[in-house]
């Protein structure tokens, strides 16, 4: 009793591990996939009137904070799995990576200096089409978002000169953007005069006004490029403000996350600056929230398997001399083929293939003897499929030899008497050895049911242009060959 | 777990025992098409061989028991007759002629080929393939295409399916 109870046990037991290694999902195979997180500097959005030519107290703590919190947020972002974290710095040297985007940026620079030189020279006319162009280049190269200041400094010059053209509107517009660019700018009393500095004020005053900074300070559009142009999956981004907003008194953090895949802010989120322990627990909450759905997003968190780029195959060749020009049928020839094929791109390929082949006699016995021939051919060509199915056209050269004489002839004394009879008319004689050399144009299919293994067959012929006298008797072989291949 | 294994890399799909068996079958097929397409060749060369004479002949005009040596290259045959006395020995007026074809049909398994018999005139041989007995067989009428003559009948089972160079040979 004992005993079977004993079996019995180890007999579930053993059922159980089957089923649960049976059950075990299948592992990925290859490298993972990270999600790139990149944290562009949380500012501190808080210009003001007051603030213009000497910055409070209260202004200089609140740019501690937002100094503080884009440390948490990169903090928040760190350490979690498959998340690669880029800050502002190496943001900037993917950027410059760019030899492109480096002399736009040079050109900008350039057109500045000559911009700020006219202005100089009072000339705000000349001085405006100089910055007008800078600004142009700079927001190419996507300055307004990674490293705004230079953008700033534009647009607080285009300001000046548009002020001494007297186009007030445009320059105080120029003014508040020169605010969201770089909402801590300071300026010294008297400096620019009296109207300037009114119209500082009040750009000032009008950016501090606007309902969501975040927004217009990252353009949905713009992060959305400049997240293709870096590889970036997320930009994570904050803001702190001033004022009160809905339900939070005092100055507050605003963090936004923007999803590259869907071109939009899938998360934001206010905090109260008052208490900095919550502002911590709740943004690694929503981190940790954002990060669950990041992986459970359709996302290719599993790089697919290296394609396999070498091919190798052999197997049976058949062969078939359409032109034949001493014999009455068709001449056949079977053999062997093996085939290396190397695929750098998923369109182009670089082949190789040696064959054996024996061309057999025809029913007349218009070929004397069988003669055996080497063929190399090398080429390229184009194709189209995937790994389970794949068309291509080749193209190459083929050189060819037999070390066997050719003999034909149609006339049967020949035949059966031999040559040196009298009642032999004659044997067109090819002696060893027989050389070809030509271009070789085919069709190749490919069908792979697994990763382990093909079949493949192609077709094609050889267009023999240098063979010496054999040229006109034996050419353009149709060829087809079915092989088992592996690849690597 | 299901919704992340949903994104983890599928692995390549497994062969089933059926497609396995079809490939099989296929294969197979493929290899007896070209072994019988093999076969079929033999066709081409069916009279090639060395042809003799069971029984003697017995006419006024032809006697002893003649050979044929043929040689059958798909739509054209040639050879050599033989003369042979009932000893198998060469006849010593006129031991042996070239064989001219003058028709042949594979299908039914006939030829009719011509021999100058030396000074006695041009001979027709009209061979029928027999290859209902043990071993295959020609029933061959042969009879004078220049003169009136009766017409002789014999029966010649194959030798020798290989031609030797001194049966190819003939100086009359």
């Amino acid at each position: 009793m004992k005993r079977a109870a004993c079996i019995a046990i180890a007999l579930t037991v053993l059922a159980g591990a089957g089923q649960v290694h049976a059950a075990r999902p299948e592992l990925p195979t290859g490298p993972w996939k990270s999600i790139v997180v990149a944290v562009l500097p949380v500012t501190y959005f808080g210009a003001s009137s007051e603030d213009l030519f000497v910055e409070r107290p209260e202004t200089t703590a609140l740019r501690a904070e937002a100094a503080r919190w884009h440390r948490g947020l990169e903090l928040a972002f760190s350490g979690r799995d498959q998340v690669q974290v880029l800050g502002a710095t190496e943001l900037s040297e993917r950027l410059t990576r760019s030899s492109e985007l480096r002399r736009t940026r040079e050109l900008a620079q350039e057109r500045y200096a000559l911009g700020i030189e006219r202005w100089r020279a009072l000339a705000p006319r000349d001085a405006l089409t100089q910055l007008d162009r800078a600004r142009e280049l700079l927001v190419e190269s996507d300055n307004d978002l990674v490293g705004p200041r230079l953008l700033a400094d534009v647009e607080m010059h285009r300001g000046l000169a548009l002020m001494d053209l007297g186009e007030v509107g445009p320059a105080r517009i120029a003014f508040a953007r020169m605010f969201v660019l770089d909402p801590t700018r300071r300026f010294e009393r008297g400096y620019y005069g009296q109207k300037v500095e009114q119209e500082l004020a009040g750009a000032a005053r009008d950016v501090s006004q606007i309902p969501d900074p975040l927004s217009l300070v990252w353009p949905a559009d713009r992060l959305g490029a400049l997240a293709r142009r870096l590889g970036v999956d997320v930009f994570a981004l904050g803001l702190v403000l001033p004022r009160t907003s809905a339900g939070i008194q005092g100055a507050i953090l605003e963090v936004g996350l923007f999803d590259a895949a869907t071109g939009t802010f899938t998360r934001r989120e206010s905090f109260a600056l008052s208490d900095g322990a919550l502002i911590s627990g709740d943004l690694d909450r929503i981190v940790s929230a954002w990060h669950a759905c990041a992986l459970e997003a359709p996302r290719d968190l599993v790089r697919p398997q290296a394609r396999p780029r070498w091919f190798v195959d052999f197997g049976y060749a058949h062969s078939v001399w359409l032109q034949h020009r001493r014999t009455r049928n068709y001449l056949h020839g079977p053999g062997t083929h093996i085939g290396v094929t190397f695929v750098p791109t998923p369109g182009l390929e670089l082949w190789f293939k040696t064959e054996q082949r024996v061309t057999v006699s025809d029913a007349n016995a218009d070929l004397l003897d069988v003669f055996t021939t080497t063929h190399f051919a090398l080429g390229a060509g184009l194709g189209v499929g995937n790994d389970g199915f794949r068309f291509s056209l080749r193209a190459g050269i083929e050189a060819a030899f037999s070390l066997a004489d050719i003999g034909m002839t149609t006339d049967v004394d020949c035949k059966f008497f031999g040559a040196d009879n009298d009642r032999c008319r004659g044997i067109f004689t090819a002696q060893s050895p027989a050389f070809w050399l030509g271009l070789d144009f085919a069709a190749s299919v490919r069908i792979a049911p697994t990763r382990d293994f093909y079949l493949t067959l192609t077709t094609g012929t050889t267009i023999y242009a240098l063979s010496g006298s054999l040229v006109s008797e034996l050419n353009f072989p149709l060829y087809g060959s079915l092989g088992f291949g592996l690849p690597f | 777990m299901a919704t992340v294994s949903r994104y983890l890399g599928p692995g390549g799909p497994r062969w089933s025992g059926r497609a396995q068996s079809r490939w099989v079958a296929t294969l197979a097929w493929f290899f007896t098409v070209v072994l019988g397409l093999t076969a079929c060749a033999d066709a081409s060369r069916r009279f090639t061989g060395v042809w003799r004479a069971v029984e003697p002949l017995d006419s006024t005009w032809l006697t002893g028991r003649p050979e044929l040596a043929i040689g059958h290259f798909g739509r054209e045959l040639t050879g050599v007759v033989h003369f042979l006395d009932d000893n198998g020995l060469p006849s010593q007026s006129c031991p042996c002629a070239f064989l001219d074809q003058r028709d042949l049909d594979l299908d039914l398994g006939t030829f009719v080929v011509t021999a100058e018999v030396c000074d006695a005139g041009i001979w027709a041989f009209e061979a029928t393939l027999d290859e209902n007995g043990a071993d295959p067989a020609l029933e061959v009428t042969v009879y004078r295409t220049d003169a009136t003559s009766d017409r002789v009948t014999g029966r010649f089972v194959l030798e020798d399916v290989f031609v030797s160079d001194d049966r190819r040979e003939c100086e009359p």
